[in-house]
């Protein structure tokens, strides 16, 4: 999963995008609305987390002009918690709402609810056959027993799952998968698919060839 | 308690007056009355005296005519009896005190009144002696006359008038005092009606106001200024609970870094060098959160007066230079020139050095931070009548002029945004301006976006 972060409160900024990562997100950050918007715009994010007061771009005005072309997930952070401005952000476009200060904990929770909303899954647990993956602990069971799988290995598979039954195409995996400062070796998709149909069976992943990768639903 | 109340005091006092008006007025009746028939009376006693003197005069043996029998009252007159009235009587003595004649319904115990034997008296006397009035006439030669006759009747008519009288008077006390108290009640019901208004108010409705429309003229101002009051506590509740509102979105942003540095570094082992990027991060807020505390505190005790000026004659020339000469380092660093243009001659005021320290320092500092990269800032101080001033203009960034109204209140900002520089809690303006206010003095700016800021600092001159 690919987040961005705008934020303008650099030492915010530099623990919200610490802690997405260590969930195993793709981060991108902004400082300022501008920069947000113009990310936002480019790039296909899975959320964006978006604080309401920013230089240059305020974010309301952000959330407007970006609601003009994409629908992508919006979380919005602020501190204020009138009645008043929560409804204008959620009337404004945004799909959930944290106030400030915040826990960690309630943000991840929520970034996890809006993304697997938007992806319309209801619940956070999927059945692959005879797996089981556990969106909001994010791991991976079969018949009770977890399975161990690195951060990259479990985004590429849930993101697989949660698409499962249409075929996601390399470039969509890259988009989500690394963020804009990972190095995207043409290989590195390769290598992951690979390390997961070793510990999964070779049947899981289905390659279909010119188009991308497909989960057995 | 009912007594204290305004309305029954009105009451009584209305009820007394009525009392007293309509006793005076019955009271005067009475006599009036009383007088008038008193008149009458004597008038008829008096033209029946006059024919018996002259009957006397006519029939006195002593002028050669003998005694007849009286005149059994023939000068009573039918128009007299029939009027109803009393019969007249009359006593008649001679000069030498003897009884002449009397008519046979004249009391036994009249008596020649002292005063008329001496014949000294040529006109009627009149008197009242018991049931009766009787007017005496005394002749030149000194024959002596009392005519009366019985008053019971007019006595009990007077009695009956009093009554009368007296039975009106109540009922027109009893009425004026329902239409008083009519009245009173009506009188008292826009007050009421402005108490139950000023107990909603005080209850909590603050944005609640007394109704004027309809009330009369001296109620409608007295609601008005209690309304102006209303209008002022709201106000203060208002900014109070927005100065309220606002210092703790202010410290939302550090406490939300705090929050998320603490809790992301100790998620999972980190390295040594994220640990103290965490805790470098959190002292950076922890000092902002100081930062907010003092000026918050500073502000609270400059509007409630708590801490006294320390007054002192100051140059305000050298005030400002040691104030540039303070902020010089950091004008440098942020790669701008900062000027002083001292003035021809020193600029005596009184005032707390500390605390206009802590304006220029202010003034300066806005100066630096919202300036652009290679520009400038001048210092100058000087004179303008009565007053005082310190100027810092910068080529900064500018205000536009639909924020400078705005621009002393407390966490106001130009931009809706954080874009501040790091240090700046949004208080620097709102308290220099409260000490400034303090001094007597004011603080005025003038500003062209893109073109940069003139801040003025205004005090009082003082005598050389």
């Amino acid at each position: 999963m690919r987040l961005l972060i705008v934020e303008d409160e650099a030492d915010l900024l530099q623990s919200l995008a610490l802690a997405t990562r260590d969930e195993g997100y793709a981060v991108d950050t902004a400082a300022d609305g501008e920069e947000g918007l113009y990310k936002a715009l480019h790039s296909d994010y899975d959320c964006i987390v978006l604080d309401v007061m920013l230089p240059r771009l305020n974010g309301m005005e952000l959330l407007r002009r970006l609601r003009a072309e994409r629908r992508t997930p919006v979380l919005l952070l602020t501190a204020r918690d009138a009645t008043r401005d929560r409804v204008r952000g959620l009337d404004g476009g945004a799909d959930d709402y944290l106030v400030k200060p915040f826990d960690l904990e309630e943000l991840l929770a929520r970034l996890r609810a809006v993304i697997r909303r938007h992806k319309g899954q209801t619940t956070s647990r999927i059945t692959v056959g005879e797996y089981e993956l556990n969106l909001s602990a994010r791991t991976l069971s079969k018949a009770g027993q977890a399975v161990a799988l690195t951060a990259r290995e479990y985004s590429l598979l849930e993101y697989l799952a949660l698409r499962r039954g249409s075929v996601v195409s390399r470039t969509e995996l890259y988009e989500h998968l690394f963020d804009e400062n990972d190095e995207t070796l043409s290989n590195l998709l390769d290598v992951h698919v690979s390390k997961l149909r070793r510990k999964l069976g070779a049947d899981l992943i289905e390659t279909r060839r010119g188009m991308g990768y497909s989960l057995a639903g | 308690m009912v007594f204290r109340s305004l309305r029954w005091q009105l009451q009584v006092w209305h009820a007394l007056l009525l009392v007293v008006v309509l006793a005076g007025f019955g009271a005067t009746a009475c006599q009036l009355q009383r007088a008038s028939r008193f008149r009458e009376i004597d008038r008829e006693l008096d033209s029946a005296g006059l024919e018996i003197l002259r009957f006397i005069r006519e029939n006195d043996p002593a002028r050669g005519r003998p005694p007849g029998p009286p005149p059994r009252r023939p000068r009573t007159g039918p128009g007299r009896e029939s009027a109803g009235r009393a019969p007249i009587w009359y006593v008649a003595w001679g000069r030498d005190g003897l009884e002449l004649d009397r008519t046979a319904d004249a009391p036994a115990d009249v008596k020649p009144p002292a005063a008329s034997i001496d014949g000294s008296q040529r006109r009627s006397v009149h008197r009242t002696r018991g049931q009766f009035r009787e007017a005496s006439f005394t002749t030149p030669p000194g024959e002596v006359v009392v005519v009366g006759r019985s008053i019971e009747a007019d006595l009990a008519d007077f009695s009956r008038f009093a009554v009368g009288l007296t039975a009106a008077g109540l009922a027109v006390l009893a009425a004026a005092l329902a239409i008083g108290a009519w009245l009173a009640g009506r009188a008292m019901r826009p007050l009421q009606q402005i108490g139950a208004s000023a107990r909603r108010i005080a209850a909590g409705s603050h944005s609640d106001r007394i109704e004027t429309a309809g009330l009369p003229e001296e109620l409608a101002s007295l609601a008005t200024v209690l309304n102006e009051g209303f209008a002022q506590i709201e106000e203060t509740l208002v900014r109070q609970r927005q100065f309220t509102a606002d210092a703790s979105h202010e410290l939302r942003t550090p406490v939300s870094v705090v929050l998320a540095q603490t809790q992301a570094a100790l998620a999972r082992p980190r390295q040594e060098a994220e640990y103290r990027n965490a805790l470098e991060a959190c002292q950076r807020s922890a000092q902002r959160m100081r930062r907010l505390v003092e000026s918050l505190l500073t502000l609270a005790r400059l509007e409630s007066g708590e801490e006294p000026l320390h007054l002192q004659p100051v140059d305000l020339n050298q005030l400002a230079a040691e104030s540039t000469e303070a902020v010089q380092p950091l004008a440098l660093g942020a790669g701008l020139v900062l000027r002083f243009e001292s003035s021809a001659s020193p600029v005596p005021v009184r005032v707390d050095p500390d605390r206009l320290g802590q304006v220029l320092l202010n003034l300066l500092g806005n100066a630096v931070a919202y300036n652009r990269p290679g520009g400038s800032i001048t210092v100058s101080a000087g004179t303008s009548g009565a007053e005082a001033f310190v100027r810092v203009s910068d080529t900064g960034i500018g205000i536009a002029p639909e924020h400078l109204p705005r621009l002393f209140e407390r966490f106001y900002r130009v931009d809706d945004s954080r874009s501040n520089p790091r240090g700046h809690t949004g208080l620097g303006l709102a308290i220099s301006q409260q000490i400034l206010l303090q001094h007597g003095g004011r603080i005025t700016v003038e500003s062209e976006p893109g073109q940069g800021s003139v801040f003025t600092a205004w005090l009082n001159r003082s005598a050389a």
